[in-house]
């Protein structure tokens, strides 16, 4: 068995609605209250990259599956940490999660969403990349690995911002059409700071 | 799987994350805020709703155009996984082990010949006490193919020798094998002064190779894809393909330094016919399994039941 075919032609920015519709830069084209803070500035849109096992697919099929894991991603980023803030509710972003590992996602909610931040005034995109290695198998593909580079920025007050960053991979599967997260392997860095110094 | 993210934590290590605001004008030097947050892993897998998997893998004999099934086996490895400890444990059944099958006492290396996966499974869960859920088995090609698909793998050997084809001079340390090497050192018996049992040692010794190159490599993009078409390609598995990769993925989770592994021991001896065989410690075997079943540790060492 050789390699897969590498193809990197193309990249596809998807959902770039689903995520700027929860930016907080769009609440901003109505006429925003008179104490409401200044718009911030857009969330970027979710670039999805194909990198590895494309080739071994026809056009129209990696279009629907970039566009389906891109979904997915999607979904969890925007229930993750994009969204009104200040807030409670994050659970409901691992809804795209087999079941077998939501659970254990609770557990990391910490570490897998923007919790730490719940208290911010808006959290909004700075880089949305993700790098899509297919496992094709008889001209199906059958499983993904999304490697990640996540970068959030979350406005505490006026005078304070907190750079969040998520980078890792997640694991997808396809079962009967639908692509769901099986797994997570993840370094997450929520941007507190814990100490510091001057320098010269 | 809570002591895998725990293990995930234990990576914790804080960084620099941020900023060094050089601007320098040309007069003065301002400085630079460095500011410290704290980096944190998180890692889980779904494997299906038990924590502990136990999988049963064979090495056939089987060449050519001969089935990889009606081989007899070489390789008997009972290897337990916790996908919630990132614990493993594995157990090694040399392959003369002379145990009742079917059609009467016969090695333990043809239950796969003789009646397939499932024969090969029961066979291990009557000496053991441990009933496998999943039988991958794979032969020569397949292996090496497979070997050769994730780079090759770094054995550990504590001592030197030349295999048995006199082709590979094994060091002291550590030995990186391409699939071909590989194979061969894992045929290797006659020039073992443990035989039968030091060659399933070194079967253990290949594995928790390829689990540390596994892990090593895990982040590279396509290695898994990869790792998983290969085995895909070079193992008989009842598995669907999305469930072995699912089993790929998950072996990551796996500590390397959590491993533990023992083979079964047993006295030498010959059949009617002169042929050499095994009396396997059942004792022990049972011991063993016990031990390891509920959570895939062998906290209790290898010679448990003698």
């Amino acid at each position: 068995m050789g390699p897969m075919v590498v193809d990197r032609a193309r990249v596809r920015v998807v959902l770039v609605a689903l995520v700027v519709a929860f930016a907080p830069a769009l609440a901003a084209c109505s006429d925003p209250e008179p104490d409401q803070p200044p718009p911030a500035e857009e969330s970027v849109a979710l670039r999805v990259e194909t990198v590895r096992g494309a080739g071994k697919l026809p056009e129209q099929d990696r279009t629907d599956i970039e566009t389906a894991v891109g979904d997915v991603l999607s979904q969890y980023v925007v229930g993750a940490f994009l969204g009104d803030f200040p807030r409670e509710e994050f659970v409901a972003s691992f809804e795209s999660f087999t079941s077998g590992v939501a659970g254990s996602a609770a557990e990391d909610i910490d570490l897998l969403t923007a919790a730490t931040v719940k208290d911010a005034e808006s959290v909004r995109a700075t880089k949305l990349d993700a790098r899509l290695s297919f496992l094709v198998s008889d001209g199906d593909v059958v499983g993904a690995t999304a490697a990640v580079d996540f970068g959030f920025e979350a406005t505490m007050s006026e005078e304070e911002t907190r750079n969040l960053s998520l980078v890792g991979r997640f694991m997808l599967q396809e079962k009967d059409g639908t692509w769901s997260i099986f797994g997570y392997d993840v370094a997450h860095d929520d941007g507190a700071p814990v100490g510091s110094e001057e320098a010269s | 799987m809570t002591a895998a993210r725990a293990l995930g934590r234990l990576a914790r290590w804080t960084v620099l994350a941020a900023l060094v605001a050089l601007v320098v004008p040309a007069a003065s030097v301002r400085p630079a805020t460095i500011t410290l947050t704290t980096v944190e892993r998180a890692s889980a897998v779904d494997f299906g709703e038990e924590d502990v998997v136990w999988v049963l893998v064979l090495g056939s004999d089987a060449k050519g155009s001969t089935p990889v099934d009606k081989g007899n086996t070489d390789a008997i490895q009972l290897l337990g996984f916790d996908m919630d400890t990132g614990s493993a444990a594995g157990i090694g059944i040399p392959r003369d082990s002379w145990v009742e099958l079917p059609d009467g006492f016969a090695r333990i290396n043809e239950a796969l010949a003789q009646g397939g996966p499932e024969l090969a499974a029961e066979a291990v869960a009557d000496l053991v006490g441990i009933t496998p859920q999943l039988v991958l088995v794979t032969a020569m090609d397949g292996f090496i193919d497979i070997t050769d698909a994730v780079g090759g793998v770094d054995v550990e050997s504590d001592k030197a020798f030349v295999t048995d084809s006199g082709d590979l001079r094994v060091t002291r340390g550590t030995n990186h094998f391409d699939g071909a090497e590989a194979l061969d050192y894992a045929r290797t018996r006659r020039n073992l002064d443990g035989g039968d049992f030091e060659r399933a040692a070194h079967h253990q010794a290949l594995l928790l190779g390829y689990l540390r190159g596994l892990r090593d490599r895990a982040d590279e993009e396509g290695f898994m894809e990869r790792t998983a078409l290969a085995a895909l390609g070079g193992l008989e598995s009842d598995l669907a393909p999305t469930d072995l990769y699912r089993l790929a993925q998950a072996v990551t989770q796996v500590d390397p330094e959590r491993v533990t592994g023992c083979i079964i021991g047993g006295t030498d001896g010959t059949t009617e016919g002169g042929a050499q065989i095994i009396y396997p410690d059942t004792a022990q075997a049972r011991a063993l399994g016990n031990d390891a079943e509920g959570d895939a540790r062998l906290q209790r060492g290898c010679q448990a039941g003698s």
